[in-house]
């Protein structure tokens, strides 16, 4: 399975690294916002995006809103990891179709709970 | 000149005479308020100085705040580099250990099949010397489950440093979320050099020039509220909204409810009434 992490940190791109390495994940590609994560999805074949929520460029909501909006990647999973925690932000991910939703800081048990959940489903 | 005009020429000079004794009145006020304004002008000088001065350290204070940020982040990559490495010598050392441990353990078995083999060839004969090979295999035995026992341990010690390994790169998430919270400050900056430069603007400060421009923030690329918080509380409550909706998503949909793949506003208004507060 090819991992997407989308994320303008450096610092959170390799601990999103790091942790699917642990789990057991090696496939992981990286982008550092929306735009260029679109531009790294058309190009490569990816199964799996994780993505931050606040990055310059373009968001992580604007980005899944733009994955969503072509039909390819309808049943892409997205699940969005960002220090943004409140209620209304998670419904504002969810009802942009994100699949699920980690908050910083998270451990790996999380994050890996969190992709066999969605793989489960899609 | 009859009897009228004169008295309204007395009406002009009892005027004349009221208003002087106003202006008897006033002079000293006048004075006060002169020497008011005299004084009060260096100081709304000194003032404008101070503004202008404030506003020209700020994209200092701002650059000085990303540079904090740069540094940590390569701080904190310098540390993650670390525990890489850390993480891919202790898996050796697992190894190297398990490697040892299956060694041993080929060797109590060539022991084994030695001492059968001795046993055999002697047919019965040479008892004493086996009684005391007897005795040397069991004191073998026991140094080897000793060493087997404390490779175990190393083992235990060895999981709990990948584990607290493991934990400091969980601890180092913290970059990310200061650094939103810098870049949240720098935002808060920015705005305030923006007010104080249209004062000094409105003011009209001769010679200022606000000197170096600062390097916009974008308001979406951090999130004001970013906080540590380990306890999973955050988690649960996310937890719990993401559960929350999906059941808001299977419930039956009324005429008018909207697409049925994502939660209308009127779910989520009536899922969290006025509950939804922040954090």
């Amino acid at each position: 399975m090819k991992f997407l992490v989308v994320d303008d940190s450096q610092t959170m791109r390799r601990i999103v690294n790091n942790a699917l390495k642990g789990i057991g994940y090696d496939d992981i590609i990286e982008a550092e916002d929306g735009k260029d994560a679109i531009t790294k999805l058309y190009v490569e074949q990816i199964d799996f995006v994780i993505t931050d929520w606040n990055m310059p460029n373009m968001s992580g909501l604007e980005f899944t809103k733009a994955v969503r909006s072509d039909e390819q990647f309808l049943n892409l999973p997205i699940l969005m990891v960002t220090t943004r925690g409140m209620k209304e932000d998670v419904m504002e991910a969810l009802q942009a179709r994100v699949n699920n939703y980690v908050v910083k800081p998270f451990t790996p048990q999380v994050l890996k709970e969190k992709i066999e959940q969605i793989m489960k489903t899609v | 000149m009859n009897s009228k005009n004169l008295g309204g020429i007395l009406d002009k000079i009892n005027e004349l005479r009221a208003l002087f004794i106003f202006g008897q009145r006033v002079i000293p006020f006048l004075e006060e308020l002169f020497y008011f304004v005299n004084d009060i002008v260096p100081v709304l000088e000194d003032i404008n100085v101070s503004i202008y001065e404030s506003a020209n350290k700020m994209p200092g204070a701002s650059s000085q705040l990303s540079n904090v940020t740069k540094a940590t982040e390569i701080a904190t990559t310098e540390i993650l580099n670390n525990l890489d490495d850390l993480l891919s010598k202790l898996d050796a050392m697992g190894s190297h250990i398990q490697t040892a441990m299956s060694d041993l353990s080929a060797l109590e078995q060539l022991d084994k099949e030695a001492f059968e083999l001795l046993k055999t060839s002697l047919k019965g004969n040479h008892r004493e010397l086996l009684s005391r090979m007897a005795e040397l295999h069991d004191s073998k035995s026991i140094h080897l489950k000793a060493l087997r026992a404390n490779a175990d341990g190393l083992g235990g010690s060895l999981k709990e440093i990948r584990t607290k390994s493991s934990d400091i790169m969980i601890s180092l998430q913290v970059q990310d979320i200061t650094s939103q919270q810098i870049a949240s400050v720098n935002h808060l900056i920015e705005s305030v050099q923006d007010r104080l430069a249209n004062l000094i603007d409105r003011f009209k400060i001769s010679g200022a020039d606000l000197g170096s421009e600062m390097a916009e923030v974008e308001h979406d690329s951090f999130n004001p509220l970013a906080s540590y918080d380990r306890s999973g509380e955050g988690q649960r409550v996310v937890d719990e909204t993401v559960r929350a909706a999906g059941e808001a998503k299977r419930a039956p949909i009324k005429p008018g409810d909207g697409p049925s793949d994502s939660a209308s506003q009127a779910d989520i208004d009536k899922m969290f009434g006025k509950e939804a507060g922040r954090r």
